[in-house]
C-alpha cells in the first residue's frame, strides 16, 4: 500500500513542487527502487473479436507480403551478413536498455549495457561484431514495457495490431518511448529512416520463417498459441527470467 | 534475464527460440554428474538420451512416431496433463469423456513433436540443478547450440509420484509453459464451443499434425 501510494504520488509531488529534471528523476528512481514485487497477470483479451479479425488481417499480409518477402530476402543475403545486420539493431537498441536498467535500480545492468554498447559501438565497428561477449559481457535488456511494469502500471488488456503484432496498452506505450530513444528514429530524412526500419522488420521476419511455419502447421488455434507465448514471454522478461518453484499452480490432485 | 543476443527482444524472438529449442530439448543432452540416488535432473537426463536414441534409430516417420509415443506413455501422466490443459471444465466430463480427450491429446502431442524432431541431432542440453518444494521439482537446463547462437535456458517441471516415481509434467522455455499454452487455446475453444468437451476433442484429432 506504502509503495502503491508512492508510486502514485512522488511524481505528482515533484511536479507540483516544480523540481528541476534532475531532481525528478532521482524521485523517479527512488520509486523504482521499491518496485521489485511484480506479480504476474492473467491475459485479459476482451476486444477477442477484433483482435481475430486484425489477426487475419495480419496473417493475410504476412501470407502475400511479409513471408514471400523474407524468404528472398535471406536468398540474396549471405549468413555472415545476416548476422551482421542482426547485431547491429541488436546494439542499437541497447541505449534504450541502459537507460530502462536505471530506471528500474539495476546498476549491474545498466553498466553492462552500458560496456556493451561502448565496446561493441567501437571495437565491434558499429555493433557489426559482438567483441563485448568474449569480455563476458552477456547481452542483457531491458525495455520501457518493463519499467512501466515495474513502476506497477496494469499491462491492459491483450491487442493484436495488424503488422505490429501481439500487444497491450503498456507495451505500445514502452514502443513508442523505446523507439523514441532509438538512434534510428532520430535520422532526420524519412528516406534515410524507413529503408533502415524495414530492413530491421524484413531481418526480424526472416528469422521466423521456420518457426512461424512450424506454430502455423501444429497449432490448434494459431490466435490462441501466439496469445499465449505472447503473454507469458512478456511476464517472464518483467520478472527477469526468474521461475519460482513456490508461484507454481497446484497440480498434484490432478494426476490421481 | 534470458536472450538472444542477436535479435531485439519481442514476443517474435521468443518464437524462434522456442520452437526451436522445445526439439532440441528432447533431442539431445549432456549427461550431468552420476548421482547414488535418483534425482529429478537424473530423471530430465534419462529422458532426453532415451529421445536422442529414438532419433538415430528410427528413420521413419511412423517409428519415429511410435517409439515417441512409448517415450511419452513412459515419463508422463498424460491424465494430470489433460486435467490441467481443460481447465475448470476437467471437474464437469465425465470419466469417458476424459479418456477419450487423454487420448486425442497424447496422439497430437505425439506427431507434433515426433516428426519435428527428426532434425534435431547436433544440440545439447545441460542439466543445471533443481529446486524442489514437496513433490514439485524444476530442473533448470542450458541448450547448447551446435551453431554460434548463444545458449538457452529451459526447465523442466518435474513431478514425484506417490510411489516415488517421476513424471513429466511440462516444460518452459524463455518464460512460456508449453502446458499452459495448450490450456489457453483449449479453453477458446471451449468457449467457442459452449463448453463442449467433444468439440474440442474433435478439433483435436481433425489437426494436420503431420509433418510429412
Amino acid at each position: 500500500m506504502l509503495k502503491t501510494t508512492l508510486q502514485i504520488l512522488l511524481p505528482i509531488a515533484c511536479r507540483e513542487h516544480r523540481m528541476s529534471p534532475l531532481r525528478f528523476f532521482a524521485c523517479f528512481l527512488a520509486v523504482m527502487c521499491i518496485s521489485k514485487a511484480v506479480s504476474a497477470e492473467p491475459i485479459a483479451d476482451p476486444f477477442e473479436r477484433i483482435n481475430r479479425v486484425s489477426f487475419a488481417i495480419h496473417q493475410t499480409l504476412d501470407r502475400f507480403a511479409m513471408r514471400p518477402a523474407a524468404i528472398a530476402y535471406r536468398t540474396v543475403t549471405p549468413d555472415f551478413v545476416e548476422t551482421r545486420i542482426r547485431n547491429i539493431f541488436a546494439n542499437l537498441s541497447l541505449p534504450a536498455a541502459g537507460i530502462n536498467a536505471v530506471l528500474q535500480g539495476k546498476p549491474q545492468q545498466t553498466l553492462t549495457i552500458t560496456a556493451r554498447f561502448l565496446i561493441n559501438t567501437t571495437l565491434g565497428i558499429a555493433g557489426m561484431f559482438d567483441v563485448a561477449e568474449r569480455f563476458g559481457l552477456m547481452p542483457s535488456y531491458e525495455d520501457t514495457a518493463q519499467t512501466f511494469a515495474r513502476a506497477g502500471m496494469p499491462s491492459g488488456p491483450y491487442l493484436f495490431i495488424p503488422l505490429l503484432g501481439p500487444s497491450s496498452p503498456r507495451h505500445l506505450l514502452g514502443r513508442a518511448a523505446d523507439q523514441f530513444m532509438s538512434p534510428v528514429s532520430h535520422l532526420q530524412e524519412p528516406r534515410d529512416r524507413n529503408p533502415v526500419i524495414g530492413l530491421n522488420l524484413l531481418q526480424i521476419r526472416a528469422d521466423l520463417v521456420e518457426p512461424l511455419d512450424d506454430l502455423t502447421a501444429s497449432s490448434t488455434d494459431l490466435y490462441a498459441s501466439m496469445r499465449s507465448f505472447y503473454w507469458q514471454n512478456r511476464e517472464f522478461e518483467i520478472l527477469d527470467g526468474e521461475t519460482s518453484i513456490d508461484t507454481l499452480p497446484d497440480v498434484l490432485d490432478l494426476g490421481d | 534475464m534470458i536472450m538472444t543476443s542477436s535479435l531485439p527482444p519481442s514476443l517474435f524472438k521468443g518464437f524462434s527460440a522456442i520452437l526451436l529449442t522445445i526439439g532440441i530439448a528432447w533431442a539431445t543432452i549432456l549427461p550431468s554428474a552420476a548421482a547414488d540416488a535418483p534425482s529429478a535432473e537424473d530423471y530430465v537426463t534419462k529422458i532426453t538420451q532415451d529421445a536422442l536414441t529414438i532419433l538415430r534409430t528410427h528413420q521413419t516417420d511412423a517409428g519415429r512416431e511410435e517409439a515417441f509415443g512409448e517415450l511419452i506413455d513412459r515419463t508422463t501422466n498424460m491424465r494430470r496433463i489433460a486435467r490441467f490443459t481443460l481447465g475448470p471444465v476437467a471437474r464437469s466430463v465425465s470419466d469417458e469423456e476424459l479418456a477419450r480427450f487423454e487420448k486425442a491429446l497424447r496422439n497430437n502431442l505425439v506427431k507434433i513433436y515426433a516428426n519435428r524432431l527428426a532434425s534435431y541431432t547436433n544440440e545439447r542440453v545441460e542439466t543445471q540443478g533443481e529446486q524442489k518444494k514437496g513433490r514439485n521439482h524444476l530442473v533448470a537446463s542450458k541448450i547448447i547450440f551446435a551453431s554460434e547462437r548463444p545458449p538457452l535456458d529451459m526447465t523442466w517441471w518435474i513431478i514425484e509420484e506417490k510411489d516415488g516415481s517421476f513424471t513429466l509434467f511440462d516444460i518452459q522455455i524463455l518464460g512460456v509453459w508449453m502446458a499452459q499454452e495448450q490450456r489457453d487455446i483449449f479453453t477458446g475453444i471451449l468457449k467457442s464451443n459452449n463448453q463442449s468437451i467433444d468439440a474440442l476433442i474433435a478439433h483435436l484429432e481433425k489437426q494436420p499434425t503431420s509433418a510429412d
